[in-house]
């Protein structure tokens, strides 16, 4: 573990103003000089272009603002324990990064309780990203991550993203259909009790940051409805979308023809909160608003609680 | 916070930070400060500084080990202000 070295850091009360170290590896720290850090101020860590590893320790219950931007070099960053308020894009203009690992889930207890009953599909998720042709970012296919095939991934849907266990980290899909980016979730909870190989992949299309482009598209797999990883999934990845995209997200629950759009949106107070925008069937011809159906899909997942 | 350890913090802001995250680091420390109830001049030094950002840090990375004093950003601040009048006298000259 490296020790930091308290003259790279401006330290106010208990929050990290401002790093300028050239750590290659770095876990920020929460103790230094005998006080304790629970917070990083926005921009903190931002342009620190030595960084390529990056621990960030449970203990961090808050990150400003573009926390980590600028960072060119940053390859993988590591959030232990429950994710911490972020700020707006902590990980803004991070070209290199390719991978967040979470030990723990981002999600509450309540909201967790309530994914699980929520899983959704996609191993043809493919066939609803054709519907969206030149959409920003298109989104998650849980399951059989090999099942994807690489060559109908559309050419202009950005960069590819892909959300797995910790158990995938270990048996990397193939790196022509990851493209870009890793985020895994470690450590995912177990009440109906996926092992960690059991969950599935999860892919999230992307371009990072593009300034003009903010729809996240989100397709999962219900294959295994009664296991939680890909709801945990899901939860991980808008969240982390959120960070990146501060935006809308649409979700498509394909298997059992269900669309449906969400928008995200920060508050004033920085809450994140989500608005339905529409909803209804999903056909091959794609999504038709139904509002019969859209209520159906509401009251039996009670979308508008979970997320 | 006293004077002093103000004018410290912005001098090693300054020194270490680029324009873009100097500004940044001390709109947070500005947030924090209000969060304190420090006295007004102090929010107002902040700011300052903040508004005359690329002649306070060009002042600041010069004094090597001297303390950064009032007297440092009142001349950042006119340097600042000689600027901008520049920048509006060539403005309204590439208006014309």
């Amino acid at each position: 573990m490296n020790i930091p070295n308290a003259r790279d850091y401006i330290l106010l009360n208990h929050m990290i103003l401002s790093y300028s170290g050239t750590d290659k590896t770095l876990t920020v720290p929460v103790k230094m000089n005998n006080r304790m850090f629970i917070r990083i101020g926005q921009g903190a860590f931002s342009e620190s272009s030595h960084l390529i590893h990056l621990t960030i320790p449970a203990q961090i219950r808050q990150i400003g603002a573009y926390a980590f931007s600028k960072c060119t070099n940053l390859k993988t960053a590591e959030i232990s324990g429950r994710l911490p308020e972020t700020g707006q894009k902590i990980f803004h203009d991070c070209p290199s990064l390719r991978e967040i690992s979470f030990s723990s889930l981002p999600v509450t207890k309540e909201q967790y309780k309530q994914l699980l009953n929520n899983s959704f599909i996609s191993e043809d998720g493919l066939r609803i990203l054709e519907h969206f042709p030149g959409e920003d970012i298109l989104g998650g296919f849980a399951n059989a991550a090999d099942a994807v095939p690489a060559k109908r991934i559309p050419r202009d849907a950005g960069r590819l993203f892909a959300v797995s266990s910790a158990a995938e980290a270990t048996n990397p899909v193939p790196e022509e259909r990851l493209r870009i980016m890793r985020l895994i979730v470690h450590n995912l909870p177990t009440p109906s009790s996926p092992a960690a190989e059991t969950v599935n992949d999860s892919y999230v299309r992307k371009e990072i940051d593009p300034p003009l482009r903010k729809t996240a598209i989100f397709c999962f797999d219900d294959q295994k409805t009664e296991q939680a990883g890909n709801s945990v999934l899901l939860n991980a990845f808008i969240r982390t979308g959120f960070w990146f995209w501060q935006s809308k997200v649409r979700i498509v629950l394909d298997r059992k023809n269900y669309y449906l759009y969400q928008k995200c949106f920060l508050t004033d107070d920085d809450k994140m909160e989500y608005v339905r925008v529409d909803a209804g069937l999903f056909s091959e011809e794609g999504p038709v608003k139904d509002e019969k159906t859209a209520e159906q899909i509401y009251a039996k997942y009670e979308l508008l609680t979970i997320l | 916070m006293s004077d002093r350890e103000l004018l410290d913090f912005i001098q090693r802001i300054l020194n270490t930070c680029s324009e873009q995250k100097a500004f940044m680091t001390l709109t947070q420390l500005k947030e924090i400060l209000l969060q304190q109830n420090t006295p007004p001049y102090q929010i107002k030094l902040l700011e300052n500084t903040m508004r005359d950002l690329p002649e306070a840090g060009q002042i600041s990375r010069t004094l090597h080990d001297r303390p950064l004093t009032e007297e440092d950003l009142k001349t950042a601040a006119r340097r600042a202000e000689e600027r901008r009048q520049r920048e509006r006298e060539l403005a309204s000259r590439g208006r014309c």
